[in-house]
């Protein structure tokens, strides 16, 4: 029985707040109390849910329906992703060996599904400059004001991290969309102010599970200097795209000891 | 390769397929299009043929058996090829069919030869069985072609048969011509010969030889004969001289002759055991002495009457026989002597003649040599002329060679070959089965990876797991396949429409025409 499961278990057998409060007593975090947690989850009200045509359009899957189809793909990889990072909130860089390898829909599929338990929330960052494709998970965005992002961030000292997440019509999923465009954005992401950044995150809540959607590792080299910030990396392979000596290069480029596994996509035997 | 292998390249093929839906049924309609248009274009054959029996047996040969040579049949049928390709027949058959090009350039009558040619062929079933097949576009052409070529195969067939046996008679005739001349002309040289040399007349040598032959023997004969008589003769004067001793064998000296021979004999036996002083010895001795002296005295006497034979020997009758005897003998001797003189000479004359003769003979041999074997060969000659005769005659009234047809041309009811309909249905049974072959080959040679199993083995280590591929909002055909589909199958429903008879292609084109015209002029 994988961990999440079994906060699953908890989740359906107590009361929220008491099973938040046995297994806080077993965190080694200093600075999250059961009376935070309480106010975390308070403060993470859902502000609205999605309807079934904005979820369809957003680009996630039909995680209620039962035996919908790719869900249970999605909730094994969830399992499988979880049973192999050792860390509590883990960084989770998702990249595809080719453009349009679909890391964008495995990254947003995955942090779905991770926040399906509703003891964990998930946090989607869109790092891919040139795909900003869930950056319209955000409820506000969707609404056409656009709301602040990770360059935004970046450039602007002023802002902190609560400002650039946004929230989703997914439960406890939260978003931080890619934000304004810099002039010249070539090498953002080796700022200092990044790490800040994702040290922060990590620590802001208990039991949440951070994903970045990142530009495909053999094309970009933004995806190589996200790789060396995130604890593990899920490297996607496309159907009938690439040849096994581009996967085997795209594995040597993150370094297999960053490699939390590969996963094959628009597979065609397990689609019917 | 296990059963998921199977079934994981079977899922491929199919979600490839329905990946590329449209173009599949863009380059089916492509094929469909071209085979279409191919099939209506494709030109009908039409194909007629005809039989020729060459015949090779006929009640002639029986009676005729080992007298005439029949030109052999089998060469013909085997030669019916080079025969109807021939240039000048076919150039005939295309005249006569009225085929000709207009502009009579060699250039034109050359393609014209070798459309024929191609369209032609000539196939001998058997030993005597020979079909002439010709293909057209149209059944009448075929059908006309086939007859002209089937007639004019068969007139040169029997023009060049008679044509050889005339040949091969008058090559004979010839030849037995030649040798009759020569022949006589080697006769009048042996008797022109003959006549001006007595000895090269038929006979002589002969004659000759046995006259030698009859000589040499009278020789020996003779010869024979004189040697007989000369032991005769020897042997009666040794007859003769014995009946004189007899007669003279008292006479004194013999006497004195056989009383020293005793005395002699005496001597001899005292001196064997007594010296020569021995009285008896002496007196022996004076006694010989006496009587050797009594001897020559006698001997004197004797020899003063000089050989003389005495009357008392003439007068003896049985020398006297002797005599005559002897003379007899001595007469045939002389007789025989002569007769073999004789011979001798004749023998070398006619040795002399001989030897004259020879030269002349060997001349004469050498000429009828020369006729003998122009005799024989003439003969020869004349026994082929006649078998050569017959057969000429034999071809010349068609009887050598029968030729007919068997099974006359015919008038094509269908083309031949497969149709334009047959192309159109193929076409359209490859539109549905290349366009995907072509894909699956493709994805055989294809290096890319289509399934987790195909990763290379790291990733394949590290796999966690593998999102299905879901169905896509833009599902189906992209515009571009549609649009593509869209004007492929309006073409080929104008084609089929238009083969069918429904629509005129023609029209569509003078619609265009008056479309852009007015644009082509404003301009």
């Amino acid at each position: 029985m994988s961990k999440i499961e079994e906060a699953m278990d908890l989740v359906r057998s107590a009361p929220v707040q008491t099973a938040l409060r046995q297994r806080a007593r077993t965190r080694s975090v200093a600075d999250t109390t059961p009376s935070r947690l309480g106010a975390e989850l308070a403060h993470m009200a859902q502000p609205r849910e999605w309807t079934a045509a904005e979820r369809a359009a957003a680009g996630i899957l039909d995680f209620h329906a039962p035996a919908a189809a790719g869900t249970d793909a999605f909730r094994q990889l969830r399992v499988a992703v979880a049973e192999r990072v050792e860390r509590r909130n883990p960084l989770i860089g998702v990249t595809g060996v080719v453009r349009g390898a679909g890391a964008s829909f495995i990254s947003r599929n995955l942090a779905a599904a991770f926040a399906l338990d509703r003891g964990r929330s998930a946090l989607l960052i869109d790092c891919d400059r040139a795909d900003t494709s869930n950056s319209k998970l955000v409820l506000a965005e969707r609404k056409g004001h656009a709301a602040k992002g990770l360059c935004d961030y970046l450039f602007d000292e002023s802002l902190d991290e609560a400002a650039i997440i946004q929230a989703s019509g997914w439960p406890r999923l939260r978003v931080i969309p890619t934000g304004g465009m810099a002039p010249d954005s070539g090498e953002i992401f080796t700022a200092p102010r990044l790490q800040t950044l994702f040290e922060a995150l990590q620590r802001r809540y208990a039991d949440r599970t951070v994903i970045l959607d990142m530009p495909p590792v053999g094309e970009v080299a933004d995806a190589r200097i996200l790789a060396q910030l995130c604890d593990g990396l899920l490297l996607i392979v496309p159907y009938a795209q690439v040849d096994a000596d581009t996967v085997d290069a795209a594995i040597e480029r993150i370094g297999p000891d960053r490699l939390i596994g590969t996963v094959f996509n628009q597979d065609p035997v397990g689609s019917w | 390769m296990n059963l998921e292998d199977t079934r994981v390249a079977g899922r491929i093929c199919v979600t490839e397929i329905r990946r590329n839906v449209g173009w599949l049924i863009a380059g089916g309609l492509v094929i469909v299009i071209i085979a279409v248009s191919v099939g209506a274009a494709w030109p009908a054959r039409y194909q007629s043929s005809v039989s020729i029996y060459v015949e090779r047996q006929n009640i002639i040969d029986p009676l005729m058996a080992g007298r005439a040579v029949r030109t052999e049949v089998a060469d013909t049928a085997r030669n019916a090829q080079e025969r109807v390709y021939n240039r000048s027949l076919m150039l005939a058959a295309l005249e006569r069919a009225d085929r000709m090009p207009a502009e009579r350039d060699s250039l034109a009558e050359e393609h014209a030869l070798m459309r024929v040619r191609a369209r032609t062929s000539v196939r001998t079933i058997g030993d005597n069985l020979i079909r002439i097949t010709y293909e057209d576009g149209t059944a009448e052409d075929a059908f006309n072609m086939t007859k002209l070529l089937a007639e004019l195969f068969m007139a040169d067939l029997m023009g060049t048969q008679e044509r050889e046996s005339t040949a091969a008679f008058a090559f004979i005739d010839a030849q037995a011509r030649k040798y009759q001349t020569e022949l006589q002309e080697a006769r009048e040289r042996i008797q022109a010969m003959r006549e001006v040399d007595p000895s090269a007349r038929p006979g002589v040598f002969d004659e000759l030889n046995r006259r030698q032959v009859t000589l040499t023997g009278q020789i020996d004969d003779l010869e024979q004969s004189l040697r007989e008589a000369r032991i005769r003769e020897a042997s009666l004067q040794e007859q003769l001289s014995g009946e004189v001793e007899i007669a003279t064998m008292n006479t004194r000296a013999q006497r004195y002759r056989k009383r020293i021979s005793e005395l002699r004999d005496e001597l001899d036996r005292l001196r064997l055991t007594y010296h020569d002083s021995y009285p008896d010895i002496v007196h022996i001795r004076q006694q010989i002495a006496d009587l050797e002296q009594q001897l020559n005295s006698e001997e004197a006497l004797s020899s003063e009457e000089g050989g003389r034979i005495d009357d008392a020997v003439r007068s003896d009758p049985v020398y006297q026989k002797l005599q005559r005897e002897l003379y007899d003998v001595r007469t045939e001797m002389r007789m025989q002597q002569d007769r073999l003189n004789a011979s001798r000479e004749q023998l070398a004359e006619t040795r002399a003649e001989l030897l004259r003769t020879h030269g002349t003979q060997a001349e004469i041999e050498r000429l009828q040599r020369d006729v003998q074997i122009n005799q024989d060969i003439y003969e020869d000659l004349l026994r082929r002329r006649e078998n050569a005769r017959v057969s000429r005659s034999l071809d010349e009234e068609q009887q050598g060679l029968k030729v007919r047809v068997q099974e006359s041309a015919y008038m094509p009811q269908t083309a031949i070959g497969p149709s334009g309909r047959d192309i159109a249905l193929a076409g359209l049974g490859l539109a549905l089965i290349l366009p995907a072959a072509t894909l699956v080959g493709w994805l055989v040679v294809d290096p890319r990876i289509r399934h987790g199993s195909h990763m290379p083995p790291l990733a394949r280590q590290y796999q966690l797991g593998a999102i299905p591929a879901l169905p896509r909002r833009r599902h189906g055909l992209f515009a571009a396949q549609l649009l593509t589909i869209g004007v492929l199958a309006a073409v080929l429903a104008l084609l089929l429409a238009h083969f069918l008879g429904y629509f005129d292609l023609t029209l569509l084109a003078l619609w265009f025409e008056t479309l852009s015209l007015p644009g082509v002029l404003s301009r």
